[in-house]
């Protein structure tokens, strides 16, 4: 079974992630902000990770900046309402795969999840 | 509200709970598993309505950046305008026919994006609103592009006072997130750069014209 971190600070919506990804066969771990995940990325090793990027103690871009800079990236998807992000090229060398504007549709995150934690 | 907050609310605050509102609404009717047909109605009652919400903060938010926000930028070539315009109808499957191309050598100092937005948004509402096809061409004039787009019908077929409030929902009809932001978007963008948005009905037919400056 692979694993899935989610790491976002909204509690609900990590809730409906884990049922989401739990239904298609993943396990999921939750983490509320990028302090929590970056822990749980060195303890569980995900397959891939969904992040928000605004978020309390270490936001979605630090943590992952904190991953490269350790040589510990992971394919990630980020989900935010957060409409200027750094450009795609540079998210890349995040590991970063898509970007989901908030609200997005959950079929295609779905979607985007099982091919990337397929690769 | 400051505008910084206020671009924290919109931007931000506002998306979680509608996105959370999407998730439920995607697990629940996942959980039905097509059985249950009352409830799946109310489902999708429910997911319409999200869907409306969304769409009238995204607008409200959408004027809201760029009303008395634009400042002009470098004088930009308008030639390449229509195969962008082309190229974001087929991309995003927006509901209307692109407009055919026009000589057109001038530049504007209207922000581009804004724009463009603008006028998918405009002619998506037009066809919206109407519920018929639309018609869209451009024309190059004297230090001006004006970009028609026209409906067949009656007087009765369209009412400009709501076309041009603010926030107004003129179709169910189920397009990418805030990207039908309505006229007033557009007027917003044209205005400080002298130009100008119109609905008028011309005997046989409805025409929205926006003139775009153009500079030498």
């Amino acid at each position: 079974m692979k694993t899935v971190l989610v790491v976002e600070d909204d509690p609900h919506l990590r809730r409906v992630f884990r049922t989401l990804l739990e239904n298609e066969g993943f396990s999921v771990i939750e983490a509320a902000d990028g302090v929590e995940g970056l822990a749980a990325v060195r303890a569980h090793a995900p397959a891939c990770i969904v992040t928000d990027t605004m978020m309390p103690r270490l936001d979605g871009i630090g943590m992952l900046v904190r991953l490269a800079e350790a040589g510990g990236t992971r394919p990630t998807i980020i989900v935010s309402a957060v409409h200027k992000l750094p450009p795609m090229e540079e998210l890349q060398t995040l590991g970063v795969r898509q970007v989901f504007g908030k609200p997005f549709a959950f079929d295609q995150l779905l979607a985007a999840v099982v091919k990337l934690a397929g690769e | 509200m400051k505008p910084d907050d206020e671009q924290l609310f919109f931007g931000h605050d506002l998306a979680t709970p509608l996105t959370n509102l999407h998730g439920a609404h995607f697990l629940l009717k996942a959980s039905l598993k097509g059985e249950n047909p009352a409830a799946q109605e109310a489902l999708d009652i429910l997911q319409g309505n999200i869907h409306s919400m969304e769409r009238m903060l995204g607008w409200y938010w959408r004027i809201r950046e760029v009303e008395g926000q634009l400042q002009p930028v470098d004088p930009w070539p308008l030639s390449g305008l229509f195969a962008r315009l082309a190229g974001r109808i087929e991309g995003e499957e927006l509901p209307v026919h692109p407009p055919a191309a026009v000589a057109c050598q001038g530049r504007t100092q209207v922000p581009q994006e804004p724009l463009e937005i603008g006028l998918l948004g405009a002619a998506i509402t037009l066809n919206s609103a109407s519920e018929r096809e639309v018609r869209w061409t451009f024309e190059a004039g004297e230090g001006v592009l004006w970009s028609h787009v026209e409906v067949d019908g009656d007087q009765d077929l369209l009412d400009p006072g709501r076309l041009f409030r603010k926030v107004y929902w003129p179709s169910r009809r189920k397009i990418s997130a805030w990207s039908d932001p309505s006229f007033p978007y557009l007027r917003a963008v044209l205005e400080p750069f002298g130009g100008s948005l119109e609905l008028v009905w011309a005997g046989d037919l409805w025409r929205l014209t926006a003139s775009v400056p153009v500079v030498p």
